[in-house]
């Protein structure tokens, strides 16, 4: 087994993971193809990572021309703690009521649905993740 | 001194620089999509330095195409969290290049990452000399908190 997969989360790792964090750090393109970022909280249903952006921040506008993102959700409080889970896909608007009205109580204040903020998720594809814990515990 | 007034490296984007050091680097993928790698940036002479494997997806990346945004952030718990947005372009040293501090931390000076000590350092240090670990140093062009 390769080193990587040697320390890679399981699916339900993976999803415990990103039940118990909050933030994700957000890669994306500007207008001539070169990465750009930013950060953002963020809520994990359904396999799905929701977040919301101003409405007018010119990551809104990147991403509508090209929707193409990675995000990575991750801890460090020391070293064999590290965990990370990185994903790569694109970035869909969420416009339907009923996940809005859902999401603005699971988002809360932090990361608020109203006007001027446009919610959006990215599905969960793509992964790759890692658990530094399991280099210890390699055989 | 002061900076040029369109210098990035304001003396506030300076002074997070140098008491932070977790980085998210952003590259492009062969097919021109963004991809993310966690790393440990030292600033250093106006650049963010950091270290790597050879043969890694980030080291083959930006040997493709430099162009590279960084996101170096305070600890998520620290309040109030901050986030650094760098944007420019990363090139890879010659080999055996010193990655910023090192020497420091083979000889004891504390890690950026709490359980990696100066044994880490010193093989950091052999593989750098070697070859199999590179330097890479990303200087910005653009510089704003997000």
């Amino acid at each position: 087994m390769a080193e990587r997969e040697q320390i890679s989360m399981s699916p339900p790792e993976v999803d415990a993971f990103l039940r118990a964090k909050d933030r994700l750090f957000l890669g994306l393109l500007d207008g001539e193809g070169a990465p750009t970022a930013t950060t953002s909280r963020y809520v994990y249903e359904d396999g799905y990572l929701y977040f919301t952006l101003p409405s007018a921040a010119p990551e809104l506008a990147r991403l509508r021309r090209d929707a193409r993102v990675c995000a990575i959700v991750e801890q460090v409080p020391s070293y064999y703690e590290i965990k990370a889970v990185t994903l790569h896909g694109r970035a869909e608007e969420v416009s339907d009521d009923a996940t809005r009205a859902r999401l603005r109580r699971s988002l809360g204040e932090q990361s608020p649905i109203g006007d001027g903020q446009t919610l959006l998720r990215i599905p969960l594809m793509g992964v790759v993740s890692f658990d530094f814990a399991k280099i210890q515990r390699r055989p | 001194m002061t900076n040029p007034p369109d210098d990035p490296l304001t003396a506030e984007v300076e002074a997070f620089l140098r008491a932070h050091t977790r980085t998210f680097l952003f590259t492009l993928r062969r097919d021109g999509s963004p991809t993310v790698h966690p790393m440990t940036g030292i600033y250093r002479d106006g650049a963010l330095w950091f270290n790597t494997y050879r043969k890694s997806a980030k080291a083959r990346n930006l040997e493709r195409d430099g162009r590279a945004a960084c996101l170096v952030t305070s600890g998520v718990t620290e309040t109030p969290f901050r986030a650094l947005l760098l944007e420019g372009r990363a090139e890879i040293m010659p080999i055996g290049t010193e990655w910023p501090g090192l020497r420091e931390r083979v000889a004891g000076a504390p890690t950026p990452i709490p359980g990696t000590g100066s044994d880490a350092a010193r093989r950091t240090q052999e593989r750098i000399r070697s070859g199999k670990r590179i330097v890479a140093r990303m200087v910005p062009s653009a510089a704003r908190f997000v």
